[in-house]
């Protein structure tokens, strides 16, 4: 019968376009980071075996009404005045974004760097340095300013590139410095690339990491991680706008684990749901939260209106009876 | 009065075409019979409803400017939503209850069953074909219509249309299991139950829900059970105190793995159909007058 033929061809090719739209849309999808980092520079100096990752675009959470609720709760800006007045930096309009990493050291300590991508003065900054008993030095074509500090040893501030500050340990900087002539990346690890993807389009804040890989930082108790989930990775991130959307993904470390995750979040959800029942400010967070996922993997998304913010940013102001 | 129809005798004159060209002849024969019956009307408006709220969710995003800060859900998770409450929760199981229950039923009802059953090919071969059609029928109206809601959809509220591609093929993939499953078990009912349409909407409606709410081993016999252990997207939460009731009672619960879903759902389909088949090959069929 020619209507059916006709019927089923155009069927057909509705799916085959679809299909040819979505292929090319997932294999041309702008990388969640570079939307997000604004080019994948500052991930050029984190080590291919970073533990952990976590971003934060601090311009746009400044540009939205979050930045009241922080006033609210630290009506000083978090000694915003005296940063101003010493390395003449405001926070709320110098620093765009922020990229920190976790490494494993190399005597058994854990090495961390934390990268500002803003406008600075660097003369201000290296006089600041200066005046707290501080060196500056080069490294390579890099200055770096560094100071001994008695628990956690030189501690070091380097000028990567224009616009770009990253302060840590000094080994861990000037490793970060000829990481940033070429050497191998968190870009050229595979797997965190792939965990990268698992950012939500569009966050201002992130956080991807390797739980495996916890022990070797020695910044947790090993009695804590023996009692830790079966965790392999984690992802999670956020959007503030008004209220903050959040998402999280979790990776056991096979099947039983992840089932075992989701049924300890829907548990402790429905509990939360039943206890927080007379709270409608915490109670439409806990109607927005969505567990999913599928074998190992768990995921959660949540959402806080402003006012779930504000009862959150007001429990302090409170006191402990709330 | 009655008439008793019997398996016809194979013709002397000639050979039996062999089972698969028997299924497909009768496929040719059935599918434009079943895409341009009454029951279109029926799938038009069951697939064509999530296209509609979709191009309404569209303009309703269009011209009411910013309203992401108000939602709370992005295109993906309300795309998700959609697939679980329309598709999974709607349009599969009630296809396959309209179309699996009809494909023997109907012609045991329209009295031209004995046109069937004396042509000289198998009566399962008869039954197979219809099942072919039938999918081919259901799933090039439901699959088109689940990939224009994707569309329409997903790049909403910050969603991404690359990012969730993969879940749509599972989705897609998804209909096209449950469109088999349900209509395996409800093909099974056709042959077997004289009110089949009745017992598959006490089925769809009130086993199946009801069976997954309460906790134990009894939701192993539910077809939506084995569906959930392959969905992409969380279920849609059920907000109300009862709901959080529920899940905390719920929450020692086990969602099948993947090999456990896959397996569930094959040992239903193969199991479903084959005994379907078995019936309708033993089976006589009494037409009333």
């Amino acid at each position: 019968m020619r209507q059916t033929r006709y019927f089923l061809l155009c069927a057909s090719a509705v799916l085959l376009l679809g299909l040819c739209t979505g292929l090319f849309a997932y294999f041309n999808r702008g990388s969640a980071l570079a939307v997000s980092v604004s080019g994948p520079l500052e991930l050029a100096y984190v080590p291919a075996g970073a533990t952990v990752v976590g971003y934060a675009n601090v311009r746009e959470v400044m540009l939205s009404n979050f930045r009241e609720r922080i006033r609210q709760v630290a009506p000083d800006g978090v000694g915003q005045d005296a940063l101003q007045e010493y390395l003449g930096l405001d926070i709320e309009r110098d620093i765009d974004h922020v990229l920190a990493f976790m490494a494993p050291g190399g005597e058994g300590t854990p090495a961390g760097l934390v990268m500002f991508r803003g406008r600075f003065d660097v003369t201000r900054l290296e006089a600041a340095a200066r005046r707290a008993g501080g060196t500056v030095s080069t490294y390579g074509d890099t200055r770096i300013v560094s100071a001994e500090a008695a628990e956690v040893g030189s501690l070091a501030m380097a000028f990567m590139q224009p616009g770009l500050v990253a302060v840590g340990d000094l080994p861990t900087v000037q490793q970060a410095v000829d990481r940033g002539d070429g050497g191998a990346s968190l870009v050229d690890n595979a797997e965190m690339a792939a965990l990268l993807e698992q950012v939500e389009d569009g966050s201002n804040a992130w956080a991807v990491g390797r739980f495996g890989d916890l022990n070797l930082l020695d910044v947790i108790p090993d009695d804590v991680l023996s009692r830790m989930p079966a965790v392999s990775f984690f992802a999670v991130s956020g959007r503030i706008n008004g209220g903050l959307t959040g998402a999280l993904m979790i990776e056991g470390r096979d099947e039983e684990a992840g089932q075992n995750l989701r049924d300890v979040f829907r548990g402790l959800m429905a509990l939360a749901k039943m206890q927080t029942a007379a709270q409608p400010g915490l109670q439409t967070m806990l109607d927005s939260l969505r567990l999913g996922g599928t074998g190992a993997l768990v995921t959660m998304s949540f959402w806080l209106p402003p006012e779930a913010l504000d009862f959150i940013f007001s429990a302090p102001e409170s006191g402990p009876a709330n | 009065m009655t008439d008793d129809v019997r398996r016809q005798e194979q013709p002397l004159s000639g050979e039996t075409p062999p089972f698969v060209q028997s299924a497909l002849r009768v496929f040719d024969l059935s599918l434009s019979q079943m895409l341009w019956s009454r029951r279109t009307i029926f799938m038009v408006l069951v697939v064509g409803g999530p296209v509609i709220v979709a191009f309404i969710l569209r303009a309703l995003v269009l011209f009411a400017g910013d309203v992401d800060a108000g939602l709370l859900m992005s295109g993906s998770d309300l795309f998700g939503l959609m697939f679980w409450v329309f598709y999974l929760g709607i349009a599969v199981p009630l296809m396959g209850l309209f179309y699996g229950t009809a494909l023997i039923a109907d012609e045991v009802e329209d009295k031209t069953i004995t046109y069937l059953f004396t042509r000289p090919i198998s009566r399962g071969a008869v039954l197979v074909g219809k099942y072919l059609a039938y999918l081919v029928c259901t799933g090039f109206v439901v699959l088109p219509s689940l990939m224009i809601v994707f569309f329409l959809v997903t790049p909403l509220l910050g969603g991404s249309i690359g990012a969730g591609f993969p879940d749509l093929l599972n989705d897609l993939g998804l209909l096209a299991v449950g469109l088999a499953v349900y209509g395996a078990v409800f093909a099974l009912a056709g042959a077997a139950v004289k009110r089949p349409l009745l017992a598959g909407l006490v089925f769809i409606f009130g086993w199946e829900p009801g069976v997954l709410m309460v906790p134990g081993y009894m939701k192993q016999f539910t077809v939506r059970y084995y569906m959930q252990g392959l969905a992409p997207h969380s279920m849609p939460a059920d907000d109300s105190v009862l709901g959080s009731v529920l899940a905390f009672l719920q929450s020692a619960e086990v969602i099948p793995s993947t090999l456990m879903s896959l397996t569930g759902l094959a040992v239903i389909l193969v199991g479903g159909l084959g005994l379907a088949i078995w019936l309708v090959e033993r089976r006589e069929y009494v037409l009333e007058q």
